[in-house]
């Protein structure tokens, strides 16, 4: 092999794609449940173990570098790839192997993975849900049963708006909302549901500007995935830091007003979606997930192929947004609306241990919530077990 | 056929220091060891694909066997996308088990110790942790009093 081994660069476009993405996202959570927690969480309670579980760390440190070695060692047959760019593009007609692997050739290992995510989102949802499960998330007016965008802005605009929110800042004027004249809308429709000490300004205007960009480079990678690094996943993952952003900037109800629908249907219906497309070729007599492409010539864009393996693709892009929105939905807005609860009219909710003051009263009874119950009942309940 | 010996042992780092991490009692600690052994695994897949080459993007002029092998990068994406998935499940765990037990270590299963018959050393260790664990929760609980009352 003439290629320099020992080069960085490894040729995986893709998995650097989606690497960082998932990092990114894998940070975000990270965050949102720690910041709950209090500070002391996560000290080494097995001291007495220490020195024989580090024993045992570095025993299958070095039992996987002689793995690796020995593996790459034991790859003397002509890999089976070798004709896989050749399957992509004249069997799935795309120029991206690795895209179209995940969508194609080795689809059911994709539908498989899809079944693990909605799991996943399904445990997350049923382990943060203590009492119900909303199928709607907070919305910010009592009108919330028409989504239209436009009407809804209306009405914001009309609301009385705190002297706090956004005083000094208004969108372009090209909004509808901007007939009214000297009312003013905020950036994000949410913003001012969050204290003023907790607002950043800059942050809502960013974040304004951004998401709609990002809504359409996670589109873009969707459909332009079949032939450059992109895909189903990164697209997804994309869209999902967009709707992290929102909720970052400007709180649950802004998450809410961003994706107003439940993110256990789009999950659902993500890989009903995907399971689907995989099942049509078999009503016209070949293999299921097999895939065939459209051409076509239109008249102002121009040379158009559709390959029928974007179908499910889509499915993937469901499942990964909804996936992200499920987390939010549970790890960010859920525990946002029971810290509110535990501390009530609280102040001073950001102190060294969140949520440590009070027992949590839902505890003893998951099935529905008794607010009466006194705390230091359970307190003193479990202090004399 | 050679490897990268920087790709190994970086390999061989995150899997020590993944394993040490879950063999502790704190969910937390499992859940950066969990992190860790998944990245690592991700590597070792990496490793075995073979040589560094080209982007598995069809070309003109790009031959096969000039291309990374795109099958292990196929696998490693999916293993990216699930260990997001279950890494937000344990973190989804440990704020259950703190909002409800105020823990965030795993005890030994009593009944289970008792099956695996009655061994001295691990009877010491669980009352030690048992010790441990009430502590933290009078602490805690003195607080919680200390507030409502």
């Amino acid at each position: 092999m003439a290629w320099p081994l020992s080069s960085p660069c490894r040729g995986a476009a893709d998995l650097a794609l989606t690497q960082a993405l998932v990092e990114t996202v894998t940070l975000v959570t990270f965050v949102l449940v720690l910041r709950r927690l209090p500070s002391a969480i996560g000290q080494d309670h097995g001291r007495r173990h220490r020195i024989v579980r580090a024993v045992i760390g570095v025993g299958v440190g070095i039992l996987m570098s002689v793995v690796a070695v020995v593996a790459l060692g034991s790859r003397i047959a002509e890999p089976i790839s070798l004709k896989f760019p050749e399957l992509a593009y004249e069997g799935g007609h795309g120029r991206n192997v690795v895209n179209v692997l995940l969508v194609d050739i080795r689809g059911w290992d994709t539908l498989g993975e899809m079944s693990v995510l909605v799991v996943a989102a399904t445990g997350v949802a049923s382990l943060v849900f203590l009492s119900r499960r909303s199928s709607d998330m907070p919305r910010l007016g009592p009108e919330t049963e028409r989504p239209r965008w436009f009407a809804h802005r209306k009405r914001m605009a009309q609301a009385p708006i705190e002297a706090t929110a956004s005083a000094g800042v208004t969108p372009d004027g090209a909004a509808p909302s901007q007939e009214k004249g000297n009312q003013r809308t905020p950036w994000l429709l949410a913003g001012k549901t969050l204290a003023p000490e907790n607002r950043s300004i800059i942050l809502e205007v960013v974040v304004r500007l951004l998401f709609h960009s990002a809504i359409i480079v996670s589109v873009y990678l969707l459909f332009a995935g079949h032939n450059i690094p992109g895909g189903g996943f990164a697209g997804g993952l994309v869209a999902g830091l967009a709707f992290v952003a929102r909720y970052l900037a400007a709180g649950r109800f802004e998450l809410g007003e961003a994706a107003p629908i439940d993110a256990g249907k789009l999950l659902g219906f993500g890989v009903l979606f995907a399971g689907g497309t995989a099942l049509v070729p078999i009503f016209f007599g070949v293999d299921a997930l097999t895939s065939t492409w459209f051409e076509a010539e239109l008249p102002v864009i121009g040379h158009l192929e559709f390959v029928t393996s974007t179908l499910f693709d889509i499915g993937v892009y469901l499942v990964v947004v909804g996936l992200a929105l499920d987390i939010l939905r549970s790890l960010g807005a859920e525990i946002d609306r029971q810290q509110e609860e535990d501390h009530g009219d609280e102040s001073s909710p950001d102190d060294g241990i969140p949520g440590a003051h009070k027992v949590n009263t839902l505890s003893h009874t998951p099935d529905e919530p008794t607010p009466d119950t006194p705390a230091t009942a359970n307190a003193t309940e479990r202090s004399t077990r | 056929m050679s490897a990268s010996l920087v790709l190994i042992l970086l390999m061989a780092v995150l899997y020590a220091g993944g394993v040490y991490l879950l063999l502790g009692r704190s969910m937390t600690r499992m859940l950066l060891g969990f992190l860790l052994v998944g990245n690592a695994t991700n590597l070792l897949i990496l490793i075995i694909a073979g040589p560094a080459g080209l982007a598995p993007i069809v070309a003109d002029g790009v031959e096969p066997s000039e291309m990374h092998d795109p099958l292990p990068e196929a696998l490693i994406l999916t293993a990216i996308v699930i260990t997001f998935g279950v890494s937000a499940f344990l973190l989804a765990l440990i704020y259950r088990s703190w909002r409800i037990a105020r823990a965030d270590v795993v005890t030994s299963d009593e009944a289970d110790v008792a099956v695996g018959g009655a061994d001295s050393s691990i009877d010491d260790e669980e009352s030690s942790e048992a010790e441990d664990g009430s502590g933290e929760d009078t602490e805690f609980e003195g607080r919680a009093e200390a507030k409502t009352s």
